[in-house]
């Protein structure tokens, strides 16, 4: 598909923004052709979105700062072209849909941008048309823009770019806001323009299970450098490098290099890049195998063992007994939950958007109040509790950090709390201390909350609500746009909390993140409880899962070969290093039986 | 029950003043003079705040000669039916106005060192009309019963199986394979059997 001459040329391009202190972007060289499906990543601050903002002109036109070098686009250098012009060229899709939209109705916005370069009405139409099939959402062309689901936004945001047929579109990651559905979505449409359409795409995104397998060409950077540029079966064959960066490569990539330095699978096989591939060389690998695991005799399984059952004698700390909400505008969003919570449980919530997942979680910290049915925590009926007393017991971690800071200081911040319920000044002092301790924000207590990074915003929010020394930790999408670097400390934190004897209540729509850290999982639909169960068990239902649109973790889709010779579902990388060490040794007796 | 006698007292003591008050001047706006219906407090006075404290407390000397009596009878089994219906108690209604009544005694002749008479047809006829409206209201809403929620959303149009509405106690077992569930889910982790098409079936 490409042709020799490249479509975007960028020549030794340096960039800083004129309140930094250093180049975001350093000596940046790259071509890339039409047809190109680009895979960028980089840890957070590492200058994608600068790189992309001077793809599109918003650097220097919009964002000044020092620029040096040059980019080119069809040979023509950005700076010297006007904004509206660059615009016909290149299409930006932001993360958040909402903050690009201009008008309220999907067709108006749709018609927003060849309007505004006075196409006539017949080729704003023909356009609008030919983006509104290659995004699937002729149903929505009369539809208040609001009216829609993120998946759906986002796809409206995809169309409206592509009406200014650009030549080259550029998606930062359009899926990090979304519910699994919405992903999926989203990425069906990018994977319908990269099969149909002649346009360079440019995709930041976190999800390199589902992307990977699209890419032409991964680009790696880090400090506002590219440090690697290749295949992705190239890139991630050097998966130290990722590491490095605070970047996981994709779990299908990692899980066979390291089965194959681990000498448990054939080393010819090439690197995966999606978790069928993945799934496929273990199948290969098991193919002519004649022999049955017995579950019973791997440790992880034997771990499992009594788990649940045991839970029966734990004291409940969340009662809740037909719960039913209906808001003010009509909508029913939980429909009849019964559940126990313990104390010391790791509990999962999955669902989609609408599920049910935030109303319940509002009302375990009293921010909403049952139509029907009783909440009791620790005994007590949230109703009859104030919201002082219940944030004593039950602390909520919201998943934009930014709604749960307005102090002035950092200090003032993580102390507000405990001032509020009237403890004495050495009290809040020796609680603030501990909450700083905890998050490693040691050296940042006159700093202002909302000057530090996300990362940073996101372990002072944390740390405001371990100072009120709450049994029950609720954590709301906590990993959403940061890299897997921050997410993994950020989970290991709650792991450290919940061997302390806390109850960590995680809702996520990252299945791995569930996987790996929850021992139980409730799955929300439609506000009802559609499985809730021992995580194993519960990301074993697939077929279940799929009514809601779950898909298990990549770990489980890449070990499903393995369940036809009675493997267990494997959750973590870990246990099916355990199954495969246990299938060579049974391989090994086998070959020495006969 | 003493907490709802307050809480009941404490509305019907904000509530009365209040609403007749508003009476009135609703009264003299539509011009109720005209056939024969006097109620003074207002009259066209200039509204302030100051004004309106003082009629709240009966401060001023037409709160207490202007009031018309079917203006009393209203305010007081309004307010007074607000407040117990808000504690859904019968006892509340019955008390409530006495120990509003003995508020209004102790305030008028402790603070305001005004000179208490009872004119007993008045005072009677106020008390028992306010009673019967109130006990009258209070069977009403008794023998129509309100709404229960799901009641309220089949008015929606929305309609849920039985099994949803009623409340399951955890932990239960699966009836198909045993396993232990902790909470009410549509189906077993375990043997992945629909658990409420059991449950009806039970039913």
């Amino acid at each position: 598909m490409s042709t020799n001459a490249p479509l975007l040329k960028i020549e030794n391009l340096s960039f800083k923004y004129f309140k930094g202190r250093d180049y975001v972007l350093k000596n940046i060289n790259l071509e890339l052709h039409e047809g190109e499906f680009i895979l960028l990543m980089g840890p957070s601050g590492c200058g994608k979105t600068t790189l992309i903002n001077t793809i599109n002109g918003l650097i220097p036109h919009v964002i000044r700062g020092i620029r040096k070098g040059k980019v080119y686009i069809e040979g023509e250098e950005v700076g010297e072209k006007d904004l509206k012009d660059i615009s016909t060229k290149v299409g930006t899709v932001f993360q958040d849909p909402e903050t690009q939209f201009f008008t309220l109705t999907v067709l108006d916005e749709l018609a927003f941008g060849p309007e505004n370069i006075k196409l006539p009405p017949e080729e704003i139409e023909k356009r609008i048309d030919l983006a509104v099939k290659a995004t699937g959402i002729s149903h929505l062309l009369k539809k208040d823009l609001m009216s829609l689901s993120g998946g759906q936004k986002q796809r409206v945001a995809i169309a409206s770019a592509l009406t200014m047929m650009p030549k080259i579109l550029i998606l930062d990651e359009p899926t990090t806001n979304l519910d699994p559905r919405g992903a999926v979505e989203v990425l069906k449409t990018i994977k319908k323009l990269r099969d149909e359409t002649n346009m360079l795409i440019i995709l930041i995104e976190h999800k390199l299970e589902e992307v990977s397998k699209y890419a032409d060409k991964v680009i790696v950077m880090n400090e506002g450098e590219i440090i690697a540029m290749g295949h992705p079966r190239e890139v991630y064959s050097n998966p130290q490098l990722l590491y490095q960066l605070g970047i996981r490569p994709p779990w299908s990539a990692e899980t066979i290099i390291e089965l194959k330095s681990l000498g448990l699978i054939n080393g010819e096989n090439q690197i995966p890049v999606s978790p069928q591939e993945a799934a496929e060389i273990l199948e290969k690998e098991i193919r002519n195998l004649d022999l049955k695991i017995d579950p019973l005799e791997l440790d992880f399984v034997k771990e499992d063992l009594g788990y649940y059952e045991s839970l029966k004698d734990k004291e409940p700390v969340i009662e809740i007994e037909n719960l039913w909400h209906q808001y003010p505008d009509g909508t029913v969003a939980l429909r009849g939950i019964n559940l126990k919570i313990h104390r010391g449980e790791f509990i999962g919530i999955i669902g989609q958007n609408g599920a049910g997942k935030s109303t319940l979680l509002l009302h375990l910290i009293g921010l909403l109040r049952p139509s029907y049915g009783r909440i009791k925590v620790f005994g007590k009926d949230v109703t009859k509790m104030s919201i002082a007393e219940l944030s004593q017991r039950v602390g909520l971690i919201f998943q934009n950090p930014d709604l749960m800071l307005f102090q002035n200081t950092v200090w003032s911040e993580i102390a507000f709390g405990p001032k509020n319920i009237g403890l004495s000044k050495e009290h809040i002092e020796e609680r603030v201390r501990e909450a700083i301790e905890m998050m490693r924000l040691k050296g940042f207590e006159k700093r202002h909350p909302r000057a530090l990074s996300r990362g940073q915003r996101h372990r002072v929010a944390v740390a405001s609500i371990l100072s009120m020394r709450p049994q029950i930790i609720i954590a709301d999408e906590p990993t959403t746009g940061q890299d897997y670097g921050a997410s993994k400390k950020y989970l290991e934190l709650l792991e450290r909390l919940n061997a302390a004897g806390a109850t960590v209540i995680l809702v996520s729509h990252s299945m791995d993140l569930i996987a790996r850290y929850a021992k139980r999982v409730v799955v929300l639909k439609e506000g009802r409880i559609l499985l809730d169960g021992p995580t194993r068990e519960v990301f074993a239902k697939e077929e279940l899962l799929a009514t809601t649109d779950i898909n298990p973790p990549y770990m489980t889709q890449i070990s499903r070969p393995l369940r036809k010779i009675g493997a267990p579902t494997i959750l973590k990388l870990e246990e099916l290093i355990e199954l495969m060490v246990k299938i060579k040794s049974v391989e090994i007796k086998y070959e020495k039986r006969y | 029950m003493i907490g709802k006698l307050l809480r009941a007292t404490f509305v019907s003591l904000i509530l009365s003043p209040m609403l007749l008050v508003a009476m009135h001047v609703l009264a003299f706006q539509l011009n109720f003079a005209h056939y024969g219906i006097y109620m003074t407090l207002y009259n066209g006075k200039e509204l302030s705040i100051y004004t309106i404290i003082k009629w709240l407390l009966f401060m001023e000397e037409d709160a207490l000669i202007g009031s018309n009596l079917v203006s009393v009878i209203l305010a007081w089994s309004i307010s007074w039916y607000a407040a117990s219906d808000w504690v859904k108690d019968f006892r509340a209604i019955i008390f409530t106005p006495i120990i509003v009544l003995l508020v209004g005694i102790l305030y008028f002749a402790a603070w305001r060192h005004a000179q208490i008479i009872f004119y007993f047809p008045e005072i009677l006829y106020i008390f028992i009309t306010s009673w019967v409206v109130e006990v009258i209201l209070y069977i009403k809403y008794k023998i129509r019963k309100p709404k229960t929620f799901f009641e309220r959303l089949e008015e929606y149009g929305m309609t849920f199986p039985e099994e949803y509405k009623k409340p399951v106690k955890v932990p239960t077992r699966c009836p198909n394979c045993g396993a232990i569930l902790y909470s009410g889910p549509d189906f077993c982790w375990k043997c992945g059997e629909k658990l409420s098409l059991i449950q009806k079936r039970g039913d």
